[in-house]
């Protein structure tokens, strides 16, 4: 034998060495989670990883290691272009950057420190959002940021959370996976909506997506995550 | 594993899921556990993967690469639990190893050795292991797996293989010089 199928057959031998039976308690919670989780009632997360899993292990195999990357880049640059073409046409005009975002229904820089400090401006509620899941999750804080009526659409696992509760319930689900989100661009507005991109996942699945949020006094009314594909 | 199942639990049937995960539950722990060479967290890495499973189960389009797509999972839950400072360092681990073969000490040696190289390497060079000597798969389908190029497999393997080598010829070169000097 030779050193190098030595030295194989000894790897071999060394990494099949070991448990090769499953213990029961991680089995027996992971049924208990199914039979008390019907289906997980969001995700553009999951869903978003979905995606990439179908992409990676389908599509890459057939046309290429990278087609599904560049067909993320190729969407993400569509929508892009479109956001821009309003820009062009003055529909709509970039904010700042995360710190800076200037206040929604009035020209960047002109909101008064008095009407900032009666209720929170569209900004703070915008600059919240880069940072809640940054924290350990807090019901106070997105009852802080969305309306009691507010609508979680995304678009990614074609779910809509409506309310406060639904919303809570999706984003404490996801503060279980330590989800979070940074904001890649800068943010574009026209009168109470904002756009932006980000990139958002669990750590290891960070992928590209854009955010759409509608803001009225102070609060989230309507968040759309559309995630590339 | 049967497509039937794999397809009465994407519907969301949980009897379904139950069965696919018992007959799944040895390969993937095996998986966490050659990874990450903790048997508890190895368990923790498997209710991840488990209920990952449960949870993204509809996203799968073809129930035939169900084998390939929960190794995925696992790996990645497996990387999570490697990546968390608690119980990572310090802790005492059970040792288990086959009964010792002929010739024993350098025998033992040497899988101390590979244990020490092993742990030297990141999770994901570990992964790229396991998922070949333990599993089987050819290189291109670890890469497929894994949802990375094919070139970065092959140079994750060669690179992980070439560590662990290094360790076991200078635990070889060890016992002849302990076997002179005795």
């Amino acid at each position: 034998m030779t050193r190098e199928r030595e030295f194989e057959q000894a790897l071999a031998d060394w990494i099949e060495d070991g448990f090769l039976e499953a213990p029961d308690r991680p089995i027996r919670a992971a049924i208990a989670h199914a039979r008390a989780h019907p289906r997980r009632r969001f995700s553009f997360v999951g869903l978003g990883r979905a995606l990439m899993d179908r992409i990676q292990m389908s599509e890459v195999k057939q046309q290429g290691a990278h087609r599904g990357w560049l067909v993320a880049v190729g969407v993400t640059a569509v929508v892009g272009a479109l956001v821009i073409g309003l820009i062009g046409t003055g529909v709509v005009s970039f904010g700042g950057g995360p710190n800076e975002l200037p206040a929604v229904g009035a020209p960047a820089g002109t909101a008064t420190p008095a009407a900032a400090a009666a209720t929170p401006t569209p900004d703070e509620a915008l600059a919240k959002m880069f940072t809640m899941f940054d924290a350990p999750y807090s019901p106070a804080q997105i009852a802080a940021l969305y309306a009691p009526d507010a609508v979680l659409h995304d678009t990614i696992a074609n779910e809509t959370s409506t309310g406060l509760a639904e919303i809570q319930a999706k984003l404490s689900y996801l503060s279980t996976l330590n989800f979070h989100s940074t904001r890649t661009s800068a943010t574009i507005r026209q009168g109470d909506f904002v756009a932006f991109f980000e990139t958002h996942g669990e750590p290891g699945y960070d992928e590209p997506g854009l955010v759409v949020v509608q803001l009225k006094d102070g609060k989230i009314v309507n968040q759309w995550v559309y995630g590339a594909p | 594993m049967e497509r039937e199942l794999v397809e009465r639990a994407q519907r969301g049937d949980a009897e379904a899921f139950a069965a696919l995960a018992h007959a799944a539950s040895d390969r993937l722990y095996g998986i966490a556990y050659r990874i990450l060479r903790d048997p508890d967290r190895a368990e923790d890495a498997l209710q991840l993967a488990l209920v990952r499973i449960w949870d993204d189960l509809p996203a799968l389009r073809d129930p035939e690469r169900f084998d390939a797509w929960s190794y995925r999972l696992v790996v990645h839950a497996s990387y999570r639990e490697a990546g968390r400072e608690r119980r990572w360092s310090g802790r005492i681990r059970p040792i288990v190893s086959d009964p010792v073969a002929d010739d024993g000490i350098s025998t033992i040696v040497a899988r101390d050795e590979l244990e020490r190289g092993f742990r030297r390497l990141t999770p994901e060079h570990r992964a790229v292991l396991v998922l070949h000597y333990f599993v089987g798969l050819p290189v291109t389908e670890v890469a497929e797996t894994l949802g990375i190029p094919a070139g970065t497999a092959g140079s994750r393997l060669h690179y992980a293989v070439r560590s662990l080598r290094a360790a076991f010829e200078a635990d070889e070169r060890g016992v002849v010089a302990w076997r002179t000097t005795a």
